[in-house]
């Protein structure tokens, strides 16, 4: 391990840790000579005080000194480093700039960020020894590669910087990743290897990071790489939120109060689809949903927002990406952990367009806002499974998300099949969307359906009531539907009209449950809302009786042992994350499937054919406390940024623009200022306690009853 | 004014001994229930009616000759007790505080005068040792008025003197005490306290009652404040140098515990024991010299 300083110049000051000694040493008493009758006695305390006292004085020097030089320390800001390795083993650097459209936008109106990523980039490269050799790419849907090598010259590196130009295509990272850390596979350099990435899109690279790109993948990816992401947006911006830009509120234009209009322009120019717009700095700098805003990729747009805001007020507009749009707060995941132990089958009726926006994405984030619950295991199909594939009497709650029934061959065997889960009390959701037609729902599943369905309404509605004190939950489109006998409404819309509804189709069997909208976009916004999590957890709560089977957890690191029957085909065991096959780390051994590589956080599901269905096991794997740090907070979830930070990957800490030694410890270590502050709290603790001792027993004394 | 509310700073602006005994004694007894102990004895006090249970031998036949009636004859009580007072005169007795307002020495001297004077006042007989290396002063017990002018012109005349050593002198003092009574011992007790203890009670072997009045300066008992203090021996001019802030707590402790060897040790012989701090009235010791006193008429 080793040790080194930020701010080594702090170390000038070490000479004031001689104050107290001097102070100790040189500070004298009046003197003063008193007669006294006899001096036997004063003799005798003076024996049995003395030693405790100068003890008690020398650890108060100690730890006043020890204070000192641990304040000195936590100025000179430490870092410790368990990865460099000195002289000889300088470190490797790849730098990976964003050159997305969005880097173009110019916070301050003059410089774009683009720029402020190349400055960065030659700062940071100027911190570091001339040993130290470094190159660069940029990227955005692709990746450009502009040094030949490694380069140790800053000319050099100026020369390179000059080629990186904007673009105006979007922000994927995990191409870059692939090829810097090709890069510096390829180096015999022995010191760190570093990648940098600068990027407006922090999101979009913790995703890379962890799951979509597959970078988990790579063996040995996050041993030997330290990632090290630097944000480009505006000191004080969330990485989710990207500001757009900055508006004057003009006076109501309808006239009515606290109806204003605002004006966004997207000085970014992203393409992107616009879930929410916020605007900031309203009020103590609160942030108010203003609702759905479609954004032209470029120009302005004026919305009637139902605000009460001072005209003449300077807002900031900001909206916020697809990975973000479900708001989940701290406060929400504690509401995800309660959630009872289920298996939940999703058959999926929008599949292929894009993980994210479909509807099962949607109940996974809801049931595992992380995707890191140990509770809930869920199985996503995209159309009605056959009897046999699955088993679906080990599913607590089956979800037909927006299924169309038109292209399915045997709509009364979905019925028959639904019909039999329902009687062994399994439950049943479902949510109509566009791919809904209301009469081959009704011929199908009509006995089941605790509403008779109606046609589709496209009139904007609300909630009847807030949500866990969420308004302006909106509902664009929904299909009219009118309430059988024995069924009731859990949500209505403001017309009255029934949004969730459930009934018992038969006795003493399970329950089904009716959203007359959809999940999408397009049809509603609330997923943006975070009573979006808590609505479904307390549905599956109160539909799901049943619990996982054998759900097995392991710390990250271990090997996962799974027994497999004898007749099985070893050869068609899987083993699937949430991130995909991991069939290169299945090892399989008599009876037993072992899972080696699970360094990764997350549910393992284990399946192999039996007859004519898969048996499957789960096993949960957390991270690993005895790394070093439990990724595990209070509550039992996980945060994602500790998840990373555990794999080396350092956690945002200097926006590009203030950039300075501190940097250092991101590309070494860690800071070890933290156990420092903690040192020296005790120290300080442990100093008063002791000389409110002291001083306590000279208030005793004074206080001393006289003998009668 | 009353006399009894006279507190040791107004006595200690008199410079008369024997006025400042009158004072304290007088005022002490101001308090108290005035009832002379009357007896049957030489000196006439009264003339009271014949009551049944009277003894015939006291009717006054004169008076029954005269009037007719029967009276009997009452005289003051006259006892045949010996009260003596032993003060200490070592050198450690001139200790004063900073804020004292006398020595213990002249504390001690007050408080045997008013004694003597108390003695004299309830007609008993007292004498009194003072003992130094340079003083031999014995006083045999007498109850008259010149016996108090005596003691008190001699308590005057007497100054505390180094090398005094009070428990080497007990054993020529308990020589000269010829008769048992009373013996009051007013001291500092500063002294090998073992060896005090065995004198002090060897009076008590002999059938003498004993009284000792442990007299302190306040500070001795709680350590004069300062920074840095250099202590200087009165008696040898031994100095130690210390931070009373420091020892205090331990010295209090150990202070405690002298004087609860001497309590523990003379109660325990059936000696009675106070602490007397130059800062207190002396009606405590007034008053313990009035209960031993009836206590030793009793017996």
């Amino acid at each position: 391990m080793h040790l080194f300083f930020s701010s080594p110049l702090y170390f000038l000051a070490l000479p004031v840790i001689l104050i107290p000694v001097l102070i100790h040493l040189l500070y004298r008493k009046k003197l003063i000579k008193l007669r006294f009758s006899e001096t036997k006695y004063i003799n005798l305390a003076v024996q049995r005080s003395v030693k405790s006292y100068r003890l008690r004085q020398y650890l108060l020097l100690l730890l006043r000194v020890l204070a000192l030089i641990l304040i000195i320390l936590y100025f000179s800001r430490p870092i410790m480093s368990l990865v460099h390795g000195g002289k000889g083993k300088e470190s490797t650097i790849c730098f990976l700039i964003d050159t997305s459209l969005s880097m173009s936008y110019k916070p301050d109106g003059v410089k774009s960020m683009l720029d402020s990523a190349k400055d960065a980039v030659l700062k940071i490269a100027g911190m570091l020894n001339n040993d130290e050799q470094y190159s660069v790419f940029s990227f955005d849907n692709a990746v450009y590669r502009h040094t030949d090598g490694f380069i140790k010259d800053k000319t050099v590196l100026r020369d390179a910087l000059k080629k990186v130009v904007p673009s105006a295509a979007g922000t994927q990272p995990g191409l870059a990743f692939e090829q810097a850390y090709g890069l510096l596979s390829s180096t015999s350099a022995i010191g760190t290897k570093v990648i940098v990435v600068l990027t407006d899109q922090c999101s979009n690279v913790w995703e890379a990071l962890r799951e979509n790109e597959g970078l988990t993948k790579i063996p040995g990816f996050y041993e030997t790489v330290r990632v090290v992401v630097v944000d480009t947006l505006p000191p004080g911006s969330e990485p989710k939120n990207h500001y757009l830009s900055k508006t004057v509120v003009k006076p109501p234009s309808t006239g009515e109060d606290g109806l204003v209009d605002i004006e966004i322009t997207n000085t970014a120019g992203q393409q992107v689809p616009v879930l929410t717009c916020k605007i900031k700095n309203v009020g103590n700098d609160t942030l108010i949903s203003a609702g759905f805003i479609p954004l032209p990729p470029k120009g302005k747009v004026t919305k009637s927002l139902p605000l009460t805001i001072e005209p003449g007020t300077e807002v900031y507009a900001c909206i916020q990406t697809d990975t973000d749009n479900l708001m989940l707060d701290d406060k929400f995941y504690t509401v995800a952990w309660s959630v009872p132990s289920q298996k939940v089958l999703i058959i999926n009726g929008e599949p292929g367009y894009s993980p994210v926006d479909s509807e099962a994405y949607y109940f996974i984030t809801a049931l595992s806002p992380k995707r890191d619950t140990k509770n809930v295991v869920v199985d996503v199909y995209n159309s009605f499974p056959e009897e046999g594939v699955v088993n679906f009497a080990e599913y607590g709650l089956i979800v037909l998300a927006n299924l169309s029934l038109t292209d399915t061959a045997d709509p009364d065997g979905i019925s028959n099949t639904l019909s039999q889960y329902l009687r062994k009390k399994g439950n049943v959701l479902i949510t109509l969307g566009s791919n809904v037609v209301t009469e081959k729902y009704y011929s199908a599943l009509n006995p089941l359906l605790p509403a008779v369905l109606g046609g589709m309404v496209a009139e904007p509605v609300g909630v009847d009531k807030q949500l866990l004190n969420y308004n302006g939950i909106r509902i664009e489109k929904y299909f009219k539907s009118s309430l059988k006998d024995n069924a009731r409404i859990l949500l209505r819309t403001d017309t009255g009209e029934p949004l969730l509804s459930e009934h018992i189709p038969f006795p003493g069997g399970g329950k089904v449950f009716l959203l007359t909208t959809t999940l999408d976009r397009a049809w509603t916004n609330f997923p943006a809302y975070g009573a979006y999590v808590t609505l479904w957890q307390e549905i599956l709560r109160y539909c799901s009786e049943k619990k996982v089977r054998s759900v097995g957890y392991y710390p990250a690191g271990t090997v996962i042992e799974v027994p497999v029957p004898e007749n099985v085909n070893k050869n068609l065991v899987t083993v699937e994350t949430i991130i995909g096959d991991y069939e290169k780390s299945i090892e399989v051994h008599g009876k037993n499937i072992k899972i080696v590589d699970t360094r990764n956080p997350g549910i393992y599901r284990v399946s192999y054919p039996v007859a004519e269905h898969r048996e499957v096991h789960y096993a949960v794997v957390n991270p690993n406390p005895e790394n070093g740090e439990s990724a595990l907070s209070k509550d039992g979830t996980t945060d994602l940024r500790t998840i990373l930070r555990l794999q080396n990957v350092a956690v945002i800490q200097n926006n590009v623009n203030t950039i300075d030694n501190d940097f250092r410890k991101l590309l070494y270590g860690s800071d070890a200022s933290t156990g420092l502050s903690a040192a020296l709290f005790l120290i300080l603790l442990a100093e008063s306690v002791l000389a409110g001792v002291m001083t306590k027993k000279r208030e005793d004394k004074k206080s001393g009853e006289v003998i009668q | 004014m009353s006399l009894k509310l006279l507190d040791t700073r107004v006595l200690s602006k008199i410079s008369n001994l024997a006025l400042h005994a009158h004072s304290v004694v007088e005022g002490f007894i101001a308090g108290q229930h005035r009832s002379p102990y009357h007896g049957w004895s030489l000196e006439f006090a009264q003339h009271r009616e014949y009551s049944p249970g009277d003894e015939p031998k006291h009717i006054d036949w004169k008076v029954y000759a005269r009037s007719d009636r029967y009276y009997v004859k009452q005289y003051e009580e006259e006892t045949n007790l010996r009260a003596y007072v032993v003060l200490d005169c070592s050198s450690s007795m001139s200790y004063k505080s900073s804020d004292g307002l006398m020595t213990k020495f002249e504390y001690a001297q007050l408080l045997s005068a008013a004694l003597a004077y108390l003695m004299t006042v309830q007609r008993d007989a007292v004498g009194a040792a003072f003992f130094s290396e340079s003083t031999n002063v014995y006083l045999p017990p007498r109850n008259t008025v010149a016996q108090l002018s005596l003691i008190t012109e001699k308590l005057e005349n007497c100054k505390p003197v180094a090398g005094t050593n009070l428990a080497k002198m007990l054993p020529s003092i308990l020589q000269k005490i010829k008769k048992r009574g009373v013996v009051i011992i007013i001291s500092d007790l500063f002294d090998e306290p073992e060896k005090l203890v065995k004198n002090i009670r060897y009076f008590q072997h002999k059938k003498h009652e004993v009284i000792v009045f442990h007299v302190l300066d306040p500070m001795e008992l709680t350590l004069p404040e300062g920074e840095s203090v250099t202590f200087e021996n009165i008696e040898t001019s031994e100095t130690v140098l210390t931070e009373p802030a420091i020892i205090q707590v331990e010295y209090q402790r150990i202070m405690k515990e002298f004087t609860e060897y001497y309590r523990k040790n003379f109660t325990s012989a059936g000696i009675d024991y106070c602490v007397m701090p130059t800062s207190c009235s002396m009606d405590k010791a007034l008053g313990l010299y009035l209960t031993k006193r009836h206590e030793y008429g009793d017996s």
